[in-house]
């Protein structure tokens, strides 16, 4: 979505922390009750009522929200109420402010008020377009503006003002429910939960080398699906790995299953790659051509570290830790594994994943300084940004003792969301090959017990546990047949 | 000083990361950032000697299933956690146990049975008898935390340090710690 690529960069810039700029941390004063709950430390806004915080939204006069406040808050705010809710509340402090121009000496600065609320209303519809959804918080957006129309009737530049944010809003709402039309009827069963193979397949059934057998040319087809899948991630669905955790403690059901679906189908990707990989490496018979694709693997997880994308790598090495796998001793020990060392150095969990976070930071400074797309490709491990994301939630309470909200906590929320953000909108510069992505999403994946079977049958169990686990493997699969 | 890895597992919603945090953090919660290296590291004393644990925990991303063998693979203790008021993640721990002794391809590995949440006694689905029966039948400690009003939660860590010790101390000719 391109416009949305504007409005990130646009409204938090690389070194955004949350610092409020000289002159715009304080209100306007004597307008709002609340502003007096704001607490600041150095210039940073670390906690506030909700009251006052929602205040803090609203421009006045001679006042406009910090860019960077403005998408936190928002980002923020629906972890304590539905989007909607802060719109109402929006515009209940606009009608407050309005009077009290309309009846004080300085009604000549009605039009400059009003254009500064469009002005927000207009980074809001930017920037979460999908809060608009809701026919209720369309609503408001519309009585919001009907109200703010009547500050400046014989100008037409915020009625202007106005007419434009609608259409573009309607306009990416609608791409986006195409969008998710679309997935849902390209939508096959494979890609997400994969047609599961309970015995094995004929053995003539053609594997990933047939398809591509450069490990290059896979590791980029592979990134080409990694960006196609996180562009369609949204910093609100991020938002839900804090907010959703918080419903299940209160018994409340926040946001709808279409919304949670980009992040489920991100998540099913990577387990389906790693079962790929064991599927791959499991299924064939000869001992040679089984270190042959292991290394084959191996090449396209280097490939995929070189190009910066992390998450592929993780899943391809998960795939090779998976059991069946990882138990071919005969298959490994032929195996070069010199190169497979230097990647599980990279992916070592040891002091929390630290090597891979050095690796993450140089890439992520290449993405910064970059010139082209294929410099700028960062795609994160995205199950260890969920872990940061959760145990930073988890760690930091959403209230403090006082009842004030802990906005600390919620400004590193939304510098890690808005960092993954940037790096869910470079354009993938590898172009699309349709036979080798519908390999990657389609190919049939083998379940568990498949896998074990097949990776018995190339090398027999080899204690009695292994021994035992294929007996009781086998008579289930006899029994169910 | 030895070090240890051990791995939190367990199901969605029992509580592993609250224990997680509990250990590592104790009150001084204020001061911690999830991604840094020692976030999920602390040094414990059990038994007058010095260790330093590091936990691998899946709190959060038990939807990446794929991931687990790996975490399995580099961890040398388990905490295998189910919450006492759901009975269904008491049942979801049997397979997990089954899983880790796949990987390390060795039965007699390092685990403890934790039921969490017994502060929350009244709304109890899982006995007390029912878990130490499964831990009898795994030849494994078994205890009842809270991670919530802190309850057991060093001593459940203190725990599995022994158990690792114990572990240990057979072959001796097989040092844990060559990766540093």
């Amino acid at each position: 979505m391109p416009q949305t690529s504007v409005v990130f960069s646009s409204i938090l810039g690389p070194s955004c922390s949350g610092q409020v700029q000289p002159g715009m941390g304080e209100r306007g004063g004597g307008a709002g009750g609340g502003s007096g709950d704001l607490i600041f430390q150095d210039g940073h806004l670390i906690s506030g009522s909700l009251e006052a915080l929602m205040e803090h939204l609203v421009p006045t006069v001679d006042y406009y929200p910090d860019r960077t406040y403005i998408f936190t808050f928002l980002l923020s705010s629906r972890v304590f109420m539905p989007p909607h809710d802060l719109l109402a509340r929006v515009g209940q402090i606009c009608v407050e402010q309005k009077q009290q121009l309309e009846a004080g000496p300085e009604k000549a600065k009605l039009k400059s008020f009003s254009a500064k609320i469009v002005q927000l209303l207009k980074e809001w519809t930017e920037a979460f377009p999908y809060d608009f959804q809701d026919e209720k918080a369309m609503a408001e957006l519309k009585a919001i503006t009907h109200r703010v129309t009547q500050c400046d009737e014989e100008n037409g530049t915020v009625k202007k003002a106005i007419a434009q944010m609608t259409q573009s809003l309607l306009l990416s709402l609608a791409a986006r429910s195409q969008l998710q039309e679309l997935r849902e009827k390209l939508r096959p069963p494979a890609v997400d939960k994969g047609p599961i193979l309970k015995t094995k397949p004929p053995a003539a059934q053609k594997d990933i080398l047939g398809v591509c057998c450069d490990p290059l040319v896979l590791a980029q087809q592979l990134t080409h699906i990694e960006l196609d899948r996180v562009s369609s991630i949204y910093p609100e669905d991020l938002m839900q790995i804090v907010s959703h955790m918080d419903s299940l403690d209160n018994h409340r059901c926040r946001g709808d299953l279409t919304k949670t679906y980009s992040l489920e189908a991100y998540d099913n990707w990577f387990n389906c790659l790693s079962m790929l990989v064991a599927t791959e490496v499991c299924r064939v018979v000869k001992k040679k051509h089984r270190t042959r694709m292991l290394e084959f693997f191996i090449d396209v997880a280097r490939e995929c570290f070189n190009i910066g994308n992390f998450n592929s790598m993780m899943a391809i090495i998960s795939g090779m830790n998976l059991s069946p796998v990882a138990r071919l001793k005969k298959t490994w020990s032929k195996v070069k594994t010199a190169k497979f060392d230097v990647l599980e150095h990279h992916m070592d969990p040891s002091s929390n994943f630290c090597n891979y976070r050095t690796a993450l930071q140089g890439a992520t400074q290449r993405s910064q300084m970059a010139n082209s797309s294929r410099e700028k490709i960062v795609i994160p491990v995205f199950n260890l940004f969920v872990k940061d994301i959760y145990f930073l939630h988890k760690i930091h309470t959403n209230h403090l003792p006082n009842g004030h909200i802990n906005f600390k906590k919620f400004w590193e929320i939304s510098r890690q969301i808005h960092e993954f953000m940037t790096w869910t909108q470079v354009e993938c510069p590898f172009e699309k090959d349709k036979k080798i992505q519908s390999y990657l999403l389609t190919a049939p994946i083998y379940s568990e017990e498949a896998l074990f079977v097949a990776s018995f049958e190339s090398e027999g169990p080899e204690n009695h546990m292994e021994k035992d686990s294929w007996k009781t493997l086998r008579t289930t699969l006899l029994n169910r047949a | 000083m030895r070090e240890y890895k051990v791995v939190v597992l367990g199901s969605g919603g029992v509580g592993k990361s609250a224990l997680t945090v509990q250990f590592v953090t104790g009150t001084f919660i204020e001061k911690y950032d999830p991604t840094i290296e020692d976030f999920y590291r602390k040094e414990i004393e059990v038994d007058s000697s010095p260790s330093v644990l590091e936990i691998l925990d899946t709190a959060g991303t038990e939807q990446f299933a794929s991931m687990r063998d790996l975490y399995i693979k580099n961890g040398q203790g388990f905490i295998l956690v189910y919450s006492l008021v759901n009975q269904q993640s008491f049942q979801d721990i049997k397979p997990m146990r089954d899983q880790i002794i796949r990987v390390k391809r060795y039965e007699k590995v390092p685990v403890i049975l934790v039921g969490n949440k017994v502060d929350l006694e009244s709304e109890r689905e899982v006995s007390s008898s029912e878990g130490r029966a499964l831990a009898e039948e795994w030849g494994c400690p078994f205890m009842e935390t809270s991670a919530k009003s802190k309850t057991m939660v060093d001593e459940l860590f203190a725990e599995i340090v022994r158990q690792m010790n114990y572990a240990a101390q057979p072959d001796k000719d097989d040092p844990c710690c060559s990766a540093c």
